[in-house]
């Protein structure tokens, strides 16, 4: 948390969350973004004139900043969300990012399986999943209470069945070419995902400023337009 | 003497607070209890209420299964209840020392180094409001002046569902969101639970802004509700130890440990936003032991102390290091003098010289973290050269 009199900090995600971050801080917190357009390389942009500094980072890093008090607000999506550890208040979906967590698997074995929890047990001894959310993944086979290998990769999960790595995969879908491109489709859907706004528990509790850039985003919820604020 | 000197620095200041904190509690009369490392899990398992995965297991010699304790609470419940049971109540017990949890990934063994209490055999709000008024109190001892307590209730949540009819599933729900800090997917289940002056007041306080005051808004929808005048009761005790400042009410607010039944409280570095402690009222622990007896404690973690203190706390200057060096023949005269600097408060070594000049032996001892070197020749005097950062201090040798 930042201390009083000094900037208040946000955790922004880099990629592809980050423009329309940018859009959010600017319609609906009613934040100027131009230190932040004006920025080339810099991975911290103070605006003085909103009191505030922006930390862009890693998408998974950004509940490290806030859970740990480098930063009082981060925006991250919900499957970071759901896979990184830590202590944060999650306040609001901002309703952009909008893709969903699946489970796939090639095609020939959904059409013999239709049913996800008869083709989870037709593969033998243990249940073999790569994916790049393992915690999510755990936790969504825990339900069907049935051996289960995790496989963590860090990227091109969809190649993972083809080469024999694994017998499906969790991961995070938007449009789902690049599930079919790859001969796989969709079993069942764990999660929806969309971005989120996070705060660091103490300073949203002590820190005042933190409540008089929220009260745009509460006002909206409190009259009935709901979460998604985009 | 780069990383070794910041871990004996870490370790003094460690023991610099827990002498703190030890003084503190047996200052408002908790007196300090052993709590057995390895216990009978089936005695406590069931009760600590982690999950199993967390426990550390061990077989004994005859196949029983013991544990190396989780937590320290339902060890000392245990103990209450069995083996002082005819102690007069209230008990008020203190311990030090560490709890062992098995980390998620890897299957290695965290240890947590604890300081904490337990108050056993009151139920009143002014005994809940004692034990987090002297965590409070060792914080302050401990060096730490920027702490906030987040202070709940465990049942409350559970008479607000009841209150709004909820079907059971979503009253889990919406437990399940709140103890993640969800406040979206909470918000979502108070809206499906229809309209009504609860549900609107819920929503203010699931909304956070730093606008709307939990407990103001509770008291005008939900007065009637039994957790939430134990809360309120709790705060206003809370009054006379001058700390409703440093308290935030936080219905979200859910004991680690279901065996907690009443009001809880987590306590968090108010600079980093790093947990320090937390507990709460356990009121039916004990009768799992066959002792019915209302009760309620804390514990902090002291690493987390120790980490939010850095710089604030002063730690107590280590006595300086004397090298008292000489020839193989000189022995007994160097080993009179470590006698001598230590019973000035001194910490002294000997070291016999292997053909060191004495500039030499002093870059030697300086780079091990000596503060002084004593050159011990025979039949003349010694001469004491002061090292690195020493140059020009008043000392106290002697």
């Amino acid at each position: 948390m930042t201390p009083a009199g000094e900037f208040c900090t946000l955790a922004l995600p880099k990629g592809r969350l980050l423009s329309p971050s940018l859009r959010v801080l600017e319609s609906s917190l009613d934040i100027c973004i131009e230190s932040l357009r004006l920025a080339d390389r810099q991975l911290s942009v103070l605006d003085d004139e909103n009191g505030l500094r922006h930390l862009l980072v890693k998408p998974s890093d950004v509940v490290t900043y806030v859970s740990e008090g480098a930063a009082d607000l981060g925006i991250v999506g919900k499957d970071t969300l759901m896979e990184e550890t830590g202590s944060v208040y999650e306040l609001y979906d901002l309703g952009f990012g909008r893709c969903h967590v699946t489970v796939a698997a090639e095609r020939e074995l959904v059409e013999s399986y239709p049913d996800p929890s008869v083709l989870y047990r037709s593969r033998g001894m243990v249940l073999r999943v790569a994916t790049k959310y393992p915690r999510i993944a755990r936790k969504h086979f825990d339900s069907y209470d049935l051996p289960t290998q995790i496989i963590p990769l860090s990227g091109s999960v969809e190649l993972a069945p083809a080469a024999g790595l694994a017998d499906i995969i969790v991961d995070l879908v938007a449009t789902g070419r690049t599930l079919a491109a790859n001969g796989l489709v969709e079993v069942e859907r764990v999660a929806e995902v969309t971005a989120r706004l996070i705060a660091n528990p103490v300073s949203l509790k002590v820190d005042r400023r933190i409540g008089a850039l929220l009260q745009p985003l509460s006002r909206k919820v409190l009259s009935g337009k709901g979460d998604n604020l985009c | 003497m780069g990383n070794l000197d910041d871990l004996t620095q870490r370790q003094r200041l460690m023991r610099t607070q827990r002498t703190a904190i030890s003084e503190t509690f047996f200052s408002w009369g908790y007196d300090e209890v052993y709590v057995p490392i390895v216990s009978q899990y089936e005695t406590l398992q069931n009760r600590s209420c982690l999950p199993d995965s967390a426990v550390y297991k061990l077989l004994d010699g005859d196949g029983g299964i013991r544990m190396l304790r989780p937590d320290m609470t339902a060890s000392v419940a245990w103990q209450a209840a069995v083996q002082w049971s005819d102690v007069p109540r209230p008990l008020r017990v203190c311990y030090f020392g560490e709890v062992f949890r098995r980390t998620q990934s890897g299957g290695g063994v965290a240890s947590i180094a604890q300081a904490g209490v337990e108050l056993i055999g009151t139920g009143s709000p002014e005994s809940d409001a004692e034990v987090v008024a002297l965590s409070a109190d060792a914080l302050r001892a401990a060096g730490l002046c920027s702490f906030q307590i987040n202070l709940g209730h465990n049942g409350l949540l559970s008479e607000i569902a009841d209150e709004l009819d909820m079907q059971s599933c979503a009253s889990d729900s919406m437990r399940d969101a709140l103890v993640r800090k969800d406040f979206v997917a909470a918000r979502d289940i108070v809206k499906a639970s229809g309209h009504s002056a609860l549900s609107e007041g819920l929503m203010h306080i699931l909304t956070p802004d730093n606008a709307a005051e939990p407990m103001q808004i509770l008291s005008e929808i939900g007065g009637s509700l039994p957790g939430l005048r134990q809360l309120q009761a709790v705060f206003e005790a809370l009054r006379d130890f001058n700390l409703t400042d440093r308290v935030h009410i936080d219905i979200s607010l859910a004991g680690d440990f279901s065996y907690y039944t009443g009001v809880i409280f987590d306590i968090y570095h108010a600079r980093c936003g790093m947990r320090l402690g937390g507990g709460g009222r356990y009121d039916d622990l004990l009768a799992a032991f066959g002792s019915r007896n209302e009760a309620t404690g804390f514990a902090l973690d002291l690493a987390s102390v120790c980490r939010s203190a850095s710089g604030a706390c002063r730690v107590d200057n280590a006595a300086p290091l004397w090298l008292v060096a000489g020839d193989e023949g000189c022995r007994p005269k160097m080993t009179r003098r470590c006698e001598q600097l230590r019973k000035n408060g001194c910490r002294a070594v000997v070291k016999t010289i292997c053909g060191m000049d004495t500039d030499e032996l002093a870059q030697w001892a300086d780079c091990r973290g000596y503060d002084y070197l004593e050159v011990v020749r025979p039949g003349s005097d010694s001469a004491q050269i002061p090292l690195s950062g020493r140059s020009g201090e008043d000392d106290t040798g002697g």
